[in-house]
């Protein structure tokens, strides 16, 4: 749920840019990369198919290449594409529609792959130098847990630096109580705790991105940069010659967030963290939030220094094929009867635990608690939704609890292979119990939208309701009245087609 | 209770139909036998096609690499004198042959130095790799080839990637596996003798799920086996001719991640020939004997009452049952007079 | 409930009890003094009137019957079971001038008079049913032979009706099977079933498609019915076993399903199979039927009662309640029951092994030590210790399954005739006796297929692979010379030290255009076939999700299709058993396969009139089609006749060439 959300709001981001941001945008290989990353499956499908043809090719043939039941995501893809101006659309002389990748980004995305003219976008590695794991790891962590601790509340000695404050505020995550000058967390700021890691970082980037929109800096630089962070390897030294000055400008704050390490501040070289890398990997690689990460990573270097093999750590990606998957620092267990353990230490994830669950007590290694209807209500006041709670336990699950759902729904598929029933990581009486506690509270739900009313006869209400059905977007309809209701977002298509259908007639 | 029958509920809770995105590993096998891509390049009057595919394949792994953050590959290379791996790099050899300054040294010009560092760290292993290959390949010129070792790659690529995808196990990561081969007339006949070890391949990656691909280059149409090795685990067959246009063919047509199987329509062409070959002369048959021991298939009555492939012996009056001439009446002479008349 | 009360008639208290006993049953009134009686023959009253529940006055009134017919007759409607009072009023205007016979009763008790009320209601109904039927049935006698008997109306009336109309098909399955079941596995041989003639008629009558081959094959070409039944032993057996299968003691009672009909009333539906087995698995329901059927009363008011009796749920296994109301006479026999079963339990009894005998350690039993166990521990006992009855229902249904098993042992009789052949009993008994949970867990053991290595065939394959490359490969191998390998070798390193330049690899603009055609046409055909078919994604099969699309479609005319599918079963028919008769070995044959051998040429000559025919008559395409469909069939017969003609030319050869 999260990682969508999380390509959904990056992805709605770079949508709204104008187009000829958008193609300045691709001018820059690492960010063909991470926008191609951040597509949905099918739309990365076609790209490649069109990648290294550079003539137009009807969209019909690629509307065959999909089975009827993949209608729904064909949809979605050429939507996601056509958005971002990825493709163009062009009449043939039979007037079938043709569609072609926008050329600037074909050019630079076969640079990609090829490693063909890349203009430094992934950027240029000096190799004399280098810096040592730990150090960028303790660094990363220390700025980002600060953050997080602070949002919280936890009472430390440590203050974010005024800008990352500035943002904070900004943002709405935290709001500035006027009598005492002291931060508050908010509703918003509840929310974002519940999030992955990478979702975190990038609502923070994204707000940066808006705030520099105001200081007059070319989000085509800024975003640049971050999706060219993303692709660096962690553990190498970057020259910072390369970067406009825009980017040398942003090096500063990419530093208060933990993103990069500079030994100081006039240096020439920088060094990006693991934070950095989890900008353009999806929440499923390696660690789930930061501070899980942060908690692994130290706990890893700990080791790796006893070891004395600290120096295998740089190509971590590659290896982690080859070792096996640690569980993960955090991992709970719920239980039918709304008890939870988590196998945590970290205080950070304590005190998240503790906005929607009612701890009881703490061992040493774990804490262990009670999802209570009082524990959920608190956090639902405080903003936070079922569905958030319910995605934080799925996505930090015991793996165990992971294999446990599987083994269920692979012998349910034996049984019935066309069962609808999908993977239940939690019991289903805790997620149906946590969103009928929501249900309390929303007695009404508002959706934006377009009620269609007055047809003129049934044929019609039903055609565009049927598409309306079809598409995902209908929400409420009466067959008598002859009236139904559409979502906000699936409103432009079902209005599309009714031009096209009801005009023709 | 009703609240969650609620339609509005509902649609909080998932969106209809989206494709579930995990990350996959795709490992790929490729025959490199110089003989057989000699014998290819004579044929079709060009040079160095190998290098063409190698530089392809590199590209395709990229692109995979590209499809998600946390996609895996892993390459396989199927040689003269048996397989290899030749990404992820084993480390054992690693120690024996290379000490480590040499590599340092090559290691920064072959591939183009401000790629994608992910890319560039499997492309430069991927290069070292082939180069130490194709150096022991050279070595062993003139020396008795293995069998097509395919089906080993196959098997090794089976073994790999059930080990990964258990060790991945919490990010659920899907597996496919694509086989590149060389299709000579030589290599035709050699894949006549795997079909036992293809058959065992195809029933192990049907049990984990792993569709097999094959793009066979050049050499006929059809290749039975690998084709039933396709069609058997989900997976796509494909014939190229030439090695011009390999990446369009690659970036196309095997580019379906497993998640996306579900709706792609596969670009297969024809129909699978299910018929199986005889383990003595190669033929293919349709009706022939089996080995009730191995199932192994048998044209002819295997000489010696001996099944060729496990030594079972056979039941002699099972084989004399076999062996019965065809009964005809026979003529005396002057029933023949009968028969002849009643023509 | 209650069959006597307190009752005041005619201004005289007294006592109102109810003879069920009596057949008519009668309802008595006595007066407390004795010296009054009132008696009432139950089955001559026709309504009950009782004053509703919110009324003050606690009355009951009984209206008997006017002879007259037609009254009567037009009153049925009105005659429901449960008449109520508020009703009072109307329904005596509805009676026509004889004034019929009123008993009026009052109570002082509401509950007395409910309960009389209904066992009144219970029996008044019975009679009224039984009524209706009768007169049904004469009307039936009148106009049919007795065929419908109206749906289900009231109590059982449909059990006669049903009775006449399964009787037809009870004679053909009850008739002796067409096989002994007996000795199953000797009857069920080879040449058993062979000669069966009986049995393989009634598998033509039931099999038509079978029927038409049989008339194709047999009577018009002229096989032996022998030879047709020769390769169809299977099918034979599998029809055998399955006609004479028979259904054996099973829970009869709990497959009737009493069903609520509007009226009050609840109807139940018998059939005369289900009587019979109903006997035959509960002897006390026959004993029951017997001791009062016709002297008491008749069959209908004994399944009536039957059906309301606690005997009934006790036999279904139901739990039994206090409160639940039974039937007197039917219900005594429960006790009767009791008897039953303990003989029952005797005949059943596995003697027990010493060795494992609980109740033969009975001295060991803690128990009898003084402490009883905790009733938690005592099933089917409630605190009070008082029994619910679960045990004795589950007793009673352990009864039945064992009472089927039984029956079961004397029908097909394979288990006896392979314990025969087994080793004696005891050795079976003391095997089951072993203790072997500390003996170590069978291990799988599979047996090692070494498979060679192809080295040591290669040797005797080349030659052949050899000769064949000679015949098929129209191209010329191209033979590679090691300098060839070497040199392509020694390029691929070079290329592998140097610059790679991945850019090169992208196609030119004009091979990925025609690459992509390529694979969209594939696709496109694909995708068509995609849409015809359910793609099963667990199988990876193709599954047909509309069962009726197994037939394709076929632009020939039905008839012609028909004819093309007789002719092509024919022929195969007759290379089955060509084939058969051919490969044998058995030289007796040889006539046999020379026969064959004509009739194949016979079929060749009819398929190929069949494609002339439709040539002349139906036009070019239809025949095309009607070629394709029968192609693969003459390729077989023509192969067939050849090798028939090659061995009969290999075998005579010397004869021959002597001519």
């Amino acid at each position: 749920m999260s990682a969508d959300h999380l390509r959904h709001s990056v992805n709605q981001y770079l949508e709204e840019l104008p187009q000829p941001v958008q193609i300045r945008l691709y001018e820059s290989p690492a960010t063909c990369l991470a926008i191609y990353r951040l597509l949905p499956q099918l739309a990365k499908f076609f790209m490649m198919s069109m990648v290294f043809n550079e003539n137009f090719i009807l969209l019909r043939d690629l509307d065959r290449w999909v089975k009827s039941n993949g209608k729904l995501q064909f949809q979605e893809a050429i939507k996601s594409l056509k958005s971002l101006h990825l493709i163009t659309p062009k009449k043939n002389e039979n007037g079938a529609l043709m569609i072609g990748l926008n050329s600037t980004f074909r050019e630079s995305f076969k640079n990609a792959l090829t490693g063909g003219q890349v203009n430094n976008s992934f950027g240029v590695v000096i190799e004399s130098d280098s810096i040592a794991m730990d150090i960028l790891n303790e660094y990363s962590s220390s700025k980002w847990e600060t953050i997080l601790h602070f949002m919280v509340g936890t009472p430390m000695a440590s203050i974010p630096s005024a800008n990352v404050l500035n943002l904070l505020k900004n943002s709405r995550l935290m709001e500035e109580t006027e009598s005492t000058a002291e931060f508050k967390i908010t509703n918003e700021g509840f929310q974002f705790l519940l999030q992955e890691a990478n979702a975190q970082i990038w609502t923070l980037l994204l707000q940066y991105l808006k705030m520099a929109e105001s200081f007059q800096m070319d989000p085509v630089d800024i975003l640049n940069f971050i999706f060219m962070l993303g692709a660096l390897e962690v553990g190498k030294a970057y020259s910072t010659k390369e970067l406009s000055d825009t980017q040398q400008n942003m090096l500063k704050d990419m530093r208060d967030y933990g993103l990069v390490f500079q030994k100081n501040a006039d240096a020439q070289v920088f060094y990006p963290t693991n934070l950095a890398i989890m900008l353009t990997s999806d929440n499923k690689n390696i660690h789930r939030t930061a501070s899980n990460a942060l908690d692994s990573v130290v706990q890893k270097n700990k080791e790796g220094a006893a070891t004395e093999s600290a120096g295998t750590m740089g190509d971590d990606l590659d290896d982690v094929a080859l070792q096996g998957q640690p569980i993960q620092d955090g991992a709970l267990i719920v239980e039918t009867n709304f008890k939870l353990y988590s196998y945590s230490n970290s205080p950070l994830q304590i005190a998240i635990l503790s906005l929607f669950v009612h701890l009881k007590s703490r061992f040493a290694n774990m804490v262990t608690g009670q999802i209570t209807r009082e524990s959920i209500r608190t956090a639902l006041t405080n903003g936070i939704t079922a569905e958030q709670i319910i995605a934080y336990l799925e996505t930090h699950a015991h793996p165990q609890m992971r294999r446990l759902a599987e083994e269920n729904l692979e012998k349910k598929l034996e049984l019935d292979p066309n069962t609808k029933d999908t993977l239940q990581i939690l019991p289903p009486t805790v997620v149906d119990q946590i969103r009928l506690w929501q249900l309390e509270l929303d007695r009404v739900i508002c959706y934006d939208g377009s009620l269609y009313s007055d047809f003129e006869n049934s044929t019609e209400f039903n055609l565009l309701s049927k598409y309306a059905q079809d598409i995902g977007v209908l929400l409420w309809k009466d067959d008598k009245k002859r009236k139904f209701f559409v979502s906000k977002e699936g409103n432009s298509q079902v209005l599309d087609y009714a031009k096209r259908k009801l005009n023709k007639k | 209770m009703d609240a969650i029958a609620d339609p509005n509920f509902k649609h909080q809770g998932n969106k209809p139909g989206s494709v579930e995105e995990s990350p996959s590993l795709l490992t790929v096998i490729v025959d490199i036998t110089p003989q057989l891509w000699t014998e290819f390049d004579l044929k079709n009057g060009k040079k160095d096609s190998i290098l063409d595919v190698l530089k392809a394949l590199i590209v395709f792994l990229n692109a995979h690499l590209a499809f998600n953050t946390s996609n895996q590959v892993a390459l396989i290379a199927a040689h003269s004198q048996g397989i290899k791996y030749l990404y992820p790099k084993n480390k054992a050899d690693d120690d024996e042959i290379s000490s480590k300054n040499e590599k340092e040294d090559r290691d920064l010009f072959i591939i183009s130095k401000n790629m994608y560092r992910r890319f560039r760290n499997v492309d430069e292993t991927l290069v070292e790799e082939l180069y130490m290959l194709f150096k022991e390949e050279e070595q062993s010129i003139g020396k008795v080839t293995q069998k097509s070792t395919l089906a080993g790659g196959i098997s090794a690529a089976l073994a790999y990637t059930d080990r990964i995808t258990r060790e991945m196990e919490t990010i659920s990561l899907k597996s496919r596996i694509m086989v590149l081969t060389c299709g000579s007339d030589k290599g035709n006949r050699d894949e006549v003798f795997q079909y036992i070890p293809i058959m065992n391949c195809i029933f192990s990656a049907t049990k984990i799920k792993c569709p097999i691909d094959v793009v066979k280059i050049g050499g006929s149409k059809e290749s039975t086996f690998l084709q039933q090795t396709t069609d058997a685990t989900n997976g796509i067959y494909l014939h190229v001719t030439s090695t011009d246009g390999l990446l369009q063919y690659l970036s196309t047509a095997m580019f379906i991640d497993p998640s996306l199987r579900q709706i792609i329509v596969k670009p297969n062409k024809g129909s699978v020939d299910f018929r199986t070959s005889c383990y003595l002369t190669g033929k293919v048959v349709a009706v022939g004997y089996i080995c009730s021991v191995c199932l192994c298939v048998l044209s002819i009555i295997p000489p010696g009452n001996v099944c060729p492939a496990c030594d079972s012996e056979f039941d002699e009056r099972v084989i004399a049952k076999l062996k019965k001439k065809p009964v005809v009446p026979r003529l005396t002479k002057r029933k023949s007079a009968n028969h002849v008349s009643k023509k | 409930m209650s069959h006597s009360g307190a009752a005041t008639f005619k201004k005289v208290a007294g006592i109102i009890t109810i003879d069920e006993d009596a057949s008519p049953a009668e309802m008595v009134w006595r007066s407390t003094a004795g010296d009054k009686t009132h008696t009432i023959v139950l089955d001559t009253i026709d309504k009950l009137q009782a004053t509703p529940a919110t009324s003050e006055k606690m009355m009951l009134r009984l209206i008997g019957k006017v002879e007259q017919h037609d009254s009567k007759r037009a009153k049925t409607d009105g005659a429901e079971g449960t008449p109520r009072a508020g009703q009072d009023g109307s329904s005596a205007e509805g009676t026509p001038a004889p004034k019929p016979q009123t008993h009026m009763f009052s109570f002082n008790n509401r509950e007395v008079m409910e309960n009389i009320k209904s066992t009144l209601q219970l029996i008044i109904s019975r009679y009224k049913d039984n009524e209706i039927y009768e007169e049904k049935r004469k009307m039936a006698d009148g106009t049919s032979g007795g065929g419908a008997g109206g749906p289900g109306g009231a109590g059982d009336d449909g059990t006669e009706a049903a009775l006449h109309e399964t009787g037809g098909m009870t004679s053909v399955l009850s008739a002796a099977p067409l096989i002994n079941t007996a000795q199953l596995d000797d009857s069920l041989s080879q040449s058993k079933l062979l000669a069966n003639l009986k049995l393989q008629q009634s598998l033509l009558k039931h099999d038509k498609r079978l029927m038409r081959a049989f008339q194709e094959t047999v009577m018009n070409a002229g096989l032996g019915p022998a030879e047709f039944w020769a390769t169809r032993v299977a099918q034979l057996r599998t029809f055998a076993l399955a006609t004479s299968q028979r259904i054996g003691p099973y829970n009869v009672l709990s497959t009737i399903k009493p069903v609520a009909s509007s009226e009050n009333k609840v109807n139940v539906n018998l059939s005369r199979e289900k009587i019979l087995s109903i006997f035959e698995n509960y002897p006390i329901v026959k004993k029951a039927y017997d001791d009062n059927v016709p002297k008491n009363f008749k069959e209908q008011e004994f399944w009536a009662r039957f059906f309301s009796s606690k005997l009934f749920r006790k036999l279904r296994g139901e739990k039994l309640m206090q409160s639940d109301r039974g039937d007197v006479i039917i219900d005594r026999y429960i006790s009767l029951d009791q008897e039953y079963d303990r003989k029952d339990d005797e005949a059943l009894l596995h003697p027990v092994k010493k060795f494992i005998d609980i109740d033969g350690n009975e001295e060991d039993d803690p128990v009898k030590f003084g402490h009883r166990p905790h009733f938690t521990m005592r099933p089917g006992v409630d605190v009070n210790g008082n029994s619910d009855g679960t045990i004795d229902i589950l007793k009673g249904m352990n009864r039945l399954s064992e009472k089927m098993v039984t029956a079961l042992e004397n029908e097909y009789s394979r288990a006896k005739l392979q314990n025969d052949a087994q080793d004696s009993p005891d050795e079976e008994e003391r095997a089951s006796l072993d203790i072997r949970d500390l003996q170590t867990t069978y291990k799988a053991d599979y047996a090692m297929v070494h498979l060679n290595n192809k080295e040591k065939t290669n040797q005797n394959t080349r030659h052949a692979t050899q000769q064949e490359d000679g015949g098929e490969s129209a191209q010329p191998a191209v033979q590679v010379s090691s300098e060839a390998i070497k040199e392509s070798i020694t390029t691929v390193i070079s290329e592998l030290t140097r610059d790679l330049d991945l850019t090169q690899v992208l196609p030119d603009k004009q091979t990925s255009i025609d690459v992509n055609a390529e694979v969209i046409s594939a696709v496109k055909i694909n995708a068509k076939q995609a849409k015809h078919n359910n793609v099963d994604q667990t199988l990876g099969a193709f599954v047909n999700s509309i069962a009726g699309e197994n037939d394709a479609k076929s632009d020939l005319p039905m008839e012609l299709v028909e004819s093309c599918r007789i002719l092509h079963s024919t022929c195969c028919e007759f290379l089955k058993h060509f084939y058969i008769h051919f490969q044998s070995g058995d030289y007796k044959q040889a006539l046999k396969v020379n026969t064959l051998y004509k009739h194949l040429k016979d079929c060749i000559s009819k398929l190929n009139e069949l494609l002339s025919d439709v040539k002349d008559g139906e036009g070019d395409e239809i025949a095309a089609t009607c070629t394709a469909y029968l192609k693969p069939v003459l390729t077989s017969i023509t192969l067939a006749v050849e090798r028939y003609d090659n061995a009969f030319k290999e075998v005579n050869r010397e004869i021959l060439a002597s001519r």
